[in-house]
């Protein structure tokens, strides 16, 4: 799509700074619902972008109707808006480089050229192999593929590309006996073309979660209370993700509304933790450059346990008077770019799993694999996470399962009672959810190594 | 714009025996801000969605590509898509009989009119709010949110209805203090009609809650009663009974209320209402997503389950009618939820509650809520703001610790009463609940 021309007309009407989000997207969806087929869905959606700022005024407005008339009164709009704020706010973004790219994911084969019937065929044959016990009483499973292509300009001379498809399966066993109900579920997915569905084997993945909940019927939940805790990596990304990560926002920061704030330099985790936030890594999401056109490289959180950076967007950027980490992002063409994480992980250590359990008296070892997520103030920085089915530690040896398990705290406490890092490394994204901040939701990606914590608050359901 | 019929017209051309279309347009104006007025945001868009069923194979496409062209690729996108699937054998129809409920303060003139500068404004008196509450507090996000909609929904029997709704949502976060000595309170108003929200004195509210919770202690674990404030008790019963009620969680085998129709599953002091017709609820509505006049159902009556909540494919199923509760996600996939999912009231004050307490806690705000889980039935949530409660009078205050149980057992057995007010968040409205001797794990 022919963009220029807007920024000519940009440069006409004396802004201070025009960028333009042009953003298609194709998803499709199919499901399978105790073994019938429930949704074969597909969506297609294109549209631009226009933020403005005109006299320390921020405007925004956005089109789907991609006529030059309909563009043009996008672009009035927006300077409009921009008027009407422009009394209260004087806004300042951070200068960016200037730079050119075309960044495409690699993939073997496109996965929206896939027929439908082969789709429907692998997840067909997937929900059907998770009944593999008398006890599981319903099983929903999805395949999910999404493309996405942004392409971004502004005046700064900023001109990117970024393309990607995703593909993965999420399935959920729900398993009944005796007047107990549990259910499990997990997804699995992949920054990749249709070679990712067709190299797993979907029907070990739903007959495993299968396994797992009709084993969990059986387990009790784990006494309330305060454990030493060996935490798998897909728990940590989630905890650091959402407890840690968006307290390093750095409009949270200039906001006031971060724990983190003022503790540049200062130590907030135990020598053992170094986080870092990366665009492109293995398993986890596509983010080359964020939606201000900006490269997203990596970026050193916290290292050995000190504040080393905030992420920034350029507005950020330009209110914490540092420069911008390429973490500027926006859920579509709809939405103003803010700042996000992108694949914000832990770095491992040099320790062997063994050896986490090792001193551990009574404890639990958190599992991810059928979490539901969590939710964090981040500006007290209190977390609750509800974890899939897990294990008591007993004299140093993985236990008894247990059910039911939800951790909480704040994580600074957490951190700081961090005591020992695996030497082993899992990131991950998914086709399916994403993360939510201020109504818009954005693909990213988590992770890190097994982390052994001396004290974390347990609840059980 | 684009003509429905030549759509509907051109689907049945190419083969499509039944289904429907929604069509959804919609606007919407954001205020950003945090201490100042950050951004404001103004998008408009359409969208149509499609569920077309060639036999009983049914395919669904979402496009916003409303140009002649973009719809034509739409509709044979679509049809292809329901020639490749499966059938479906629990398909029957499309929903029939489309029509329209009465229902008051759905849509607000002066709402949908609203200029940028105008919500500006109530961002800005917001803001003011917080900050004049009381010495160093301070907004720190917020955003103003507000949304008017128009829904078409048409199918290939000829059937055609809409409906137009507006909503307006400000929420806002205050902090008090620095460091070791900080606490922060978020809350929001949320309303259909311009005339019920008061920024200034939402924004005061936040700002004092903020303060007054500097210095909140830990709690120990152990058995409390717990008041639950009314808009944290909607959304307990949100995450918990929303999906649990819905007849697609029941006929899938995921619900924990399968088989119990007629049962007592709660105390005879619980009932519970949907009804889309109150007005000014936020999920009040003159049709469902499907086109079906929405209605009261009552679900939960003192205590024993009534009804589940239908939609056309689920209510097909049971050859019975549709409650009137399709929610679409998508405008395409239908699932039965609440319309406005109501706790009806009681006849406590929230003042005696608190004054009847021995040992309890006073719960205004908790995160994670939505992290229980509606298959099992287990309840957890994490208390952020809390009031310890000790011989009739509030003696402090408290965060940080885990509500966890049995949801059905804790709402059969330990409910002791209910409150005369009602209070909302979301869809949900609950007044304030009082429930005896509840685990409480904390440090």
């Amino acid at each position: 799509m022919e963009l220029d021309w807007i920024l000519s007309e940009g440069e006409k009407l004396g802004l201070d700074d025009l960028s333009l989000i042009y953003h298609e997207s194709a998803f499709e969806i199919f499901s399978v619902d105790n073994r019938n087929i429930r949704e074969a869905f597909r969506s297609g959606v294109k549209g631009l972008g226009i933020r403005l700022v005109y006299k320390g005024g921020f405007g925004f407005s956005a089109t789907n109707i991609l006529d030059r008339d309909s563009i043009y009164r996008c672009l009035e709009r927006a300077l409009a808006i921009a008027r009407a704020v422009q009394p209260q706010s004087k806004a300042k973004l951070a200068e960016v480089e200037t730079v050119k790219d075309k960044a495409h994911s690699k993939f073997e084969e496109n996965p929206l050229e896939v027929d439908f019937e082969e789709k429907l065929r692998v997840v067909l044959e997937a929900n059907r192999a998770a009944f593999n016990d008398p006890r599981v009483k319903s099983a929903f499973t999805r395949l999910g593929v999404m493309y996405d292509r942004r392409v971004i300009k502004s005046t700064t001379g900023v001109d990117v590309e970024v393309k990607s498809f995703t593909t993965g399966v999420s399935h959920v066993s729900v398993a009944y006996e005796s007047g107990v109900m549990e259910r499990v579920a997990h997804q699995k997915s992949m920054v990749s073309g249709w070679e990712f569905i067709e190299r797993n084997d979907w029907t070990e993945f739903t007959s495993d979660l299968s396994n797992l909940v009709c084993k969990a019927l059986y387990c009790k939940t784990p006494p309330p209370g305060s454990y030493t805790v060996v935490v798998d990596p897909e728990v940590v990304g989630l905890l650091l993700h959402e407890a840690f990560g968006h307290a390093s926002e750095g409009d949270l920061v200039y906001s006031g509304g971060s724990i983190l704030r003022n503790r540049l330099g200062t130590k907030v985790a135990s020598d053992y933790v170094t986080i870092v936030d990366e665009g492109v890594v293995e398993g986890g999401y596509f983010i080359p450059y964020d939606d201000e056109g900006v490269p997203k490289r990596r970026t050193l959180v916290v290292e050995n346990g000190v504040l080393k950076r905030f992420l920034t967007s350029r507005r950020a950027a330009a209110e914490l008077s540092t420069t911008t980490t390429g973490n500027g992002r926006c859920q579509d063409f709809e939405n103003i770019p803010i700042v996000r994480q992108t694949n914000f992980y832990m770095l491992p250590g040099d320790a062997k799993f063994e050896e986490l359990l090792e001193g551990v008296d009574y404890g639990i070892y958190i599992k991810g694999k059928g979490s539901t997520g969590g939710e964090v103030d981040p500006g007290m920085g209190t977390f609750t996470f509800s974890v899939g089915p897990s294990h008591m530690i007993r004299k140093g040896e993985v236990g008894e399962m247990v059910r039911g398990v939800v951790i909480s705290g704040f994580i600074l406490d957490v951190l700081r009672d961090v005591d020992c890092v695996s030497s082993d490394l899992h990131i991950s994204t998914s086709v399916f959810g994403g993360c939510g901040k201020s109504a818009q939701t954005v693909k990213v990606g988590d992770g890190g190594p097994h982390i052994r914590v001396k004290r974390m608050i347990v609840g059980g359901g | 714009m684009f003509n429905l019929r030549r759509i509907l017209d051109k689907l049945t051309s190419i083969g499509a025996e039944d289904g429907d279309l929604t069509v959804i347009r919609r606007e919407r104006l954001t205020v950003d801000f945090t201490d100042k007025v950050e951004a404001c945001r103004y998008t408009n868009g359409c969208v149509v969605g499609f569920r077309v069923a060639v036999g009983r194979r049914i395919g669904l496409y979402l496009s916003n590509d409303v140009t002649p062209q973009g719809l034509e690729e739409a509709v044979d996108k679509v049809v292809k898509i329901a020639r490749a699937s499966p059938e479906d054998p629990y398909w029957v129809s499309a929903p029939k009989g489309l029509g329209v409920t009465s229902v008051d303060r759905v849509y607000d003139e002066r709402l949908a009119k609203l200029t940028p500068e105008e919500a500006v404004e109530i961002a800005e008196s917001t803001i003011e709010g917080i900050n004049s509450s009381k010495y160093g507090v301070k907004s720190v996000y917020g955003v103003l949110n507000v949304e008017i909609s128009e829904r078409t929904i048409a199918n290939l029997h000829g059937e055609e209805v809409s409906r137009r709704d507006t909503f307006i949502v400000i929420y806002a976060t205050a902090k008090a203090g620095e460091g070791s000595e900080s606490a922060t309170f978020s809350d929001f108003q949320q309303a259909r009609f311009m005339d019920e929200v008061k920024p200034y004195e939402l924004g005061r509210e936040i700002g004092l809650k903020a303060y007054e919770f500097i210095g909140a202690k830990s709690l120990d674990t152990g058995l409390y009663d717990l008041i639950l404030d009314g808009r944290v008790a909607a959304s307990i019963f949100s995450s918990l009974l929303s999906m649990a009620i819905s007849a697609d969680s029941v006929q899938t085998n995921r619900s924990p209320l399968v088989n119990k129709i007629g049962s007592e599953i709660m105390s005879p002091k619980v009932t519970f209402i949907d009804d889309g017709t109150v007005p000014g609820f936020m999920g009040s509505r003159m049709c469902d997503d499907e086109g079906i006049p929405v209605r009261r159902n009552c679900v939960i009556e003192s205590g024993v389950l009534k009804t589940y909540l239908y939609d056309t494919y689920t209510a097909n199923r049971e050859k019975r009618e549709s409650t009137g509760n399709s929610h679409k996600a998508s405008a395409t996939s239908s699932r039965p939820l609440p319309n406005n999912l109501i706790l009806k009231p009681g006849d406590y004050e929230l003042d005696e509650m608190v004054g009847e307490t021995s040992k309890g806690v006073y719960i205004l705000k908790t995160i994670g809520e939505w992290l229980s889980n509606p298959v099992s039935g287990y309840l957890n949530a994490t208390v952020t703001h809390g009031y310890l409660i000790v011989n009739g009078s509030i003696e402090g205050r408290v965060k940080g610790a885990v509500i966890g149980g049995d949801f059905y057992q804790i709402m059969k057995d330990k409910v002791v009463g209910l409150s005369k007010d009602l209070h909302g968040r979301g869809n949900s409205y609950s007044p304030h609940v009082k429930f005896e001797r509840v685990q409480l794990s904390g440090s």
